[in-house]
């Protein structure tokens, strides 16, 4: 009954927010035909959307350590299937997303296609497995699974590590939205995502996530979807803007039959330099293989209520994915056709303000130089021996504009803009507040109450993993604003890690009943350990000399040697000590009947 | 931590054997629909990914071949594939009398 309260109470919810979501845009978008300033405009809409999240993870709030860790275990799949798509759909993939494609198609099909076969690697060999274990995350399953409190000490600082990274990431992320939609200074707005952060997660834990997902998942899927549906209706006369962007494509094509525009400058979120087909394969499989191992997404499955339902959310999962993801390479078709016909040919004191503005953020170059203003690009190109209007050769945007400016580019009123920054903001929110949950998970209720302290009681280990929740947020948000530029790409290391030295492990757990806690312990380590060493290989050449050409390795083709090691490691190892008891054998069995009570019951612990 | 065992093997009685003969043939269906279902998944990913420098030049809906067969056949040919897996398990948890219901 409690269980089909709390599901009612989430749809009505989601209804009346999505209603009042969209009925506040059209106000302001008349407001902003009427002469409403931009700055107030993008305020009042940013503005409402977060005290709405904020309401959310406070309405949520609750005492009971079920409720906390797992939101009691009554979700359907199909809200499960919501609130994982927003936790995976984080700012930082989304813009990094778009900007592959702008930079290269090819590379854009290669991360959608990792992407989905993640969602069904996850949902066929993994979710519904962990959701009869009846763990609370990746950490307490594996114990379970291993019976080895060594596993879930490796488990729970690897799962730790790798998060907090890519929570960094996010909230940096996050941080330069909140500042470009607010006008505010860097540091304030970092404070902001913090206090939105811990807002959606200390006071409900996994009930408070849920429910802002399904709000953040409204406001992300409405702000990427309508901006580029408008524009396909108003440029072809076609509403699916992945049929129209086809259109855009050769008509950009034909642009660029005589001059192309300059490479695009690298992407600070998704840094994927892909030349080749091996490149492209490496990259939808090492994607796959760490989308699969999220620890954040995995810890969803718990909220099911049933392991049949975790297939299902799986399923649904990916379709909530792909209504974001499949319409967001059309944004960057459209921007490049935008750049291409309105950009080029242009003289240069004629050029659009926005234009000068990504300039002074690094994020634009006119003739080599960062066009920061028509004088300054002006003399850049007369440096240069180029005197007439703007040369496709000459112009260089950042792939990570191609969002973030995405209005401007393509010539929209500024609504667009504010909407598609509330979104991204919304994204990036979503996957923080998952991500911080895992990480304190991992570090509170798993490291300490169930390791370290293991005589702790369930509310005392409740309030550790609330006030690991707020240390962690305000770490990574310091950790991802002091050092950005290592922490943004470093996200891909992170996956890279998940892929090689959680993804073979929590495969086995279930697909053999032959592996044991030392095999787990051994695959983790040794998999993440190839991946962290051809990083660091890489990075600081010389301090580590690495063997059989692994030099010409990246973070993501690393893994690709990382997924055997640690599906290697973690075989040999069981096989070379004892096989696990008859014991451990039947949990294995009783594993994989999706009837029976979860293995665990974590409701008397 | 309680750990609760509830499903026990029992050879001795008739009834019993019956149903745990079921479980055997429901984890080898699963196991082979697991396995068909993620192979599936793998060539619709990495084909298109492999094709993809080597179709330059068709187009379809204007979009490059392989970005169209990449970029919007196979994500969604993977959500069927996934749809089908949940129904097929869930025919195969009800076969062996454990229900399969995804809601």
């Amino acid at each position: 009954m409690a269980g089909r309260d709390t599901v009612g109470t989430f749809r009505s919810l989601a209804g009346v927010f999505t209603l009042a979501f969209v009925g506040a845009l059209l106000v302001l978008a008349l407001l902003g035909n009427f002469g409403l300033p931009d700055t107030a405009l993008g305020t009042a809409l940013g503005v409402g959307v977060v005290i709405a999240f904020a309401l959310a993870g406070i309405a949520e709030r609750t005492m009971r350590a079920r409720e906390f860790h797992t939101a009691s275990g009554v979700l359907p799949a199909t809200v499960n299937g919501i609130a994982t798509a927003a936790a995976f759909l984080s700012a930082t993939g989304i813009i990094g997303f778009a900007g592959a494609t702008f930079s290269s198609l090819d590379t854009s099909v290669a991360v959608v296609l990792g992407w989905s076969l993640g969602f069904l690697l996850m949902a066929v060999l993994i979710a519904p497995y962990f959701r009869k274990s009846g763990a609370d995350d990746v950490p307490d399953f594996l114990a379970v699974r291993y019976d080895s409190q060594a596993v879930r000490g490796v488990a729970a600082l690897l799962v730790a590590g790798t998060m907090a990274v890519m929570l960094a990431a996010v909230m940096e992320t996050g941080t330069a939205i909140a500042a470009q939609l607010f006008a505010l200074p860097h540091p304030a707005a970092g404070w902001l995502v913090v206090a939105l952060v811990v807002a959606g997660t200390f006071l409900g834990g996994m009930r408070a996530v849920t429910l802002s997902a399904l709000a953040q998942y409204i406001v992300l899927a409405v702000a990427i979807v309508a901006p580029a549906t408008i524009l396909s209706i108003i440029a072809y006369g076609v509403p699916l803007p992945q049929i129209a962007a086809g259109l855009a494509w050769q008509d950009s094509h034909a642009l660029a039959a005589g001059a192309d525009l300059a490479a695009p400058l690298a992407s600070r979120f998704l840094p994927l330099a892909a030349t080749s087909a091996f490149d492209l394969v490496a990259i939808a499989v090492v994607f796959a293989a760490g989308v699969a191992a999220l620890p954040h997404l995995i810890l969803r499955q718990a909220t099911l209520r049933s392991p049949p339902s975790a297939r299902w959310s799986g399923a649904w999962s990916l379709v909530f994915v792909l209504v974001v993801a499949l319409t967001v390479p059309a944004y960057a078709i459209y921007a490049r056709l935008a750049l291409l016909r309105d950009i080029v040919g242009t003289a240069i004191f004629d050029l659009p303000d926005w234009l000068f503005a990504l300039g002074r953020k690094g994020m634009a170059t006119l003739c080599g130089a960062p066009a920061t203003s028509a004088a300054a690009a002006q003399a850049a190109c007369t440096l240069s021996g180029n005197t007439g209007p703007v040369a496709a050769g000459n112009l260089a945007v950042s792939a990570d504009a191609i969002l973030l400016s995405w209005g401007d580019i393509v010539g929209l009123p500024y609504v667009i803009t504010a909407l598609i920054l509330v979104g991204l903001l919304a994204g990036a929110l979503a996957a923080a507040n998952a991500m911080a949950f895992a990480v304190a998970e991992a570090l509170g209720n798993n490291f300490y109450g169930r390791l370290i302290d293991t005589h702790v009681s369930a509310g005392r280990r409740l309030l550790i993993t609330r006030v690991t929740v707020v240390a962690v947020a305000a770490v990574c948000a310091w950790l991802g604003a002091a050092y950005a530029d290592a922490i943004l790409p470093s996200s891909l290391t992170a996956l890279s890690v998940l892929a090689s030295g959680l993804f073979p492990v929590l495969v086995l757990a279930t697909w053999s009943k032959r592996i044991n806690g030392a095999g787990a312990v051994a695959g983790m380590i040794l998999g993440s350990a190839t991946v962290l060493v051809v990083e660091i290989g890489r990075q600081a050449p010389g301090l580590l000399p690495l063997p059989f050409g692994a030099n010409g390795l990246t973070a993501v083709t690393a893994a690709l040697v990382g997924i055997p090691v640690g599906f290697a490691a973690a075989i040999l190892a069981s096989l070379a000590t004892r096989a696990p008891t008859p014991e451990q054998q039947a949990l294995v069995d009783a594993l994989r009947r999706p009837d029976g009570a979860p293995l665990v019951d974590r409701a008397a612990s | 931590m309680r750990l609760c065992l509830i499903e026990k093997r029992r050879f001795a009685i008739g009834g019993s054997r019956l149903s745990d003969d079921r479980e055997t043939l429901r984890w080898e269906g699963s196991w082979a629909l697991a396995v068909g279902v993620v192979i599936a998944g793998a060539l619709l990913a990495v084909i298109p990914a492999a094709l993809a420098p080597m179709l330059d030049g068709a187009t379809v809906i204007g979009l490059p071949l392989p970005v169209f067969l990449g970029a919007l056949i196979a994500p969604l040919g993977i959500v069927a594939v996934l749809f089908f897996f949940a129904v097929s398990q869930g025919q195969l948890d009800r076969r062996a009398g454990s229900g399969g219901s995804g809601d």
